[in-house]
């Protein structure tokens, strides 16, 4: 057999759970250690569990909110310059069909006002080199594109 | 959630015993922050050199720990590991919290 192409090989990582805080934990930590075993340590390793962590954790309290909580997908691939994490749930769509913006909260306030949410899709945006979402038939797919040997962090 | 508190020079040192803040914790952490730091210490310290991991969830969790104990009284950092410190200058929480490089510091300057 020829060798196989880059797009055919095996993913880094695949993994299934449910859709709950304690299972996506697992996953998470299941990630990071897909990660330190192909080489991806340090500020890149922190900045990919982070950045997923985030998706994942708005899927379990947004994607399946008001209903039991559904399964959620992770495949991780390794590709030339990048790491390329794809998520998909059968969950609700994003509000308005879009991604959320992902724009800082304001924390010039007073103490009372600071806030204590909203830094989920500031930081999914912060550390991805390239995020797209598409919803087809009942599923949502999010496809977070990291670098594989540098940090992605951006000013 | 395991905190561990006790008191030095007159500040309240609160260690987190856990490796992780995250959404599965958050409101147990805010929970028994506001336990311990219901005495109504001035100064508290939050000892965080054991923990590698804290998401958005969890900052919201320290920042609603720091809110609860209402103006005139202090919540300051220490022992940020690098995943962690990277959160809080991401979210330019790092200017809203003062923080140390370690207990040692952070004791040693209110000794000061």
């Amino acid at each position: 057999m020829a060798a196989t192409a880059p797009s055919q090989s095996a993913p880094l990582a695949a993994l299934s759970s449910t859709a709950t805080e304690l299972d996506v934990r697992d996953m998470v930590e299941a990630l990071g250690a897909a990660l330190t075993d192909a080489g991806i340590d340090g500020d890149l390793r922190g900045s990919i569990t982070l950045a997923v962590s985030e998706a994942l954790n708005n899927v379990t309290e947004h994607g399946y909110a008001g209903r039991a909580p559904g399964e959620v997908h992770m495949v991780v691939d390794l590709l030339a310059d990048r790491v390329l994490v794809t998520l998909s749930d059968s969950g609700h769509g994003m509000p308005g069909g879009a991604l959320p913006p992902g724009l800082l909260p304001d924390s010039s306030g007073a103490r009372a006002d600071l806030p204590e949410g909203g830094f989920g899709w500031f930081l999914i945006h912060k550390l991805c080199l390239d995020l797209s979402h598409t919803r087809h038939a009942g599923r949502n797919t999010l496809r977070m594109t990291f670098p594989r040997y540098l940090a992605p962090e951006k000013s | 959630m395991q905190l561990t508190c006790a008191t030095h020079n007159n500040i309240k040192v609160i260690t987190v015993e856990d490796n992780r803040i995250d959404a599965a914790s958050a409101i147990r952490f805010k929970d028994e922050m506001r336990t311990l730091t219901d005495d109504g210490a001035d100064h508290v310290l939050l000892d965080l050199s054991g923990v590698a991991f804290v998401d958005s969830s969890g900052l919201g969790a320290i920042i609603a720990s720091m809110k609860q104990m209402g103006d005139g009284r202090r919540l300051d950092l220490a022992g940020l590991t690098p995943d962690v410190a990277k959160v809080f200058r991401l979210t330019r929480m790092d200017s809203i919290f003062v923080i140390h490089k370690d207990m040692a510091a952070a004791l040693q300057r209110a000794a000061g």
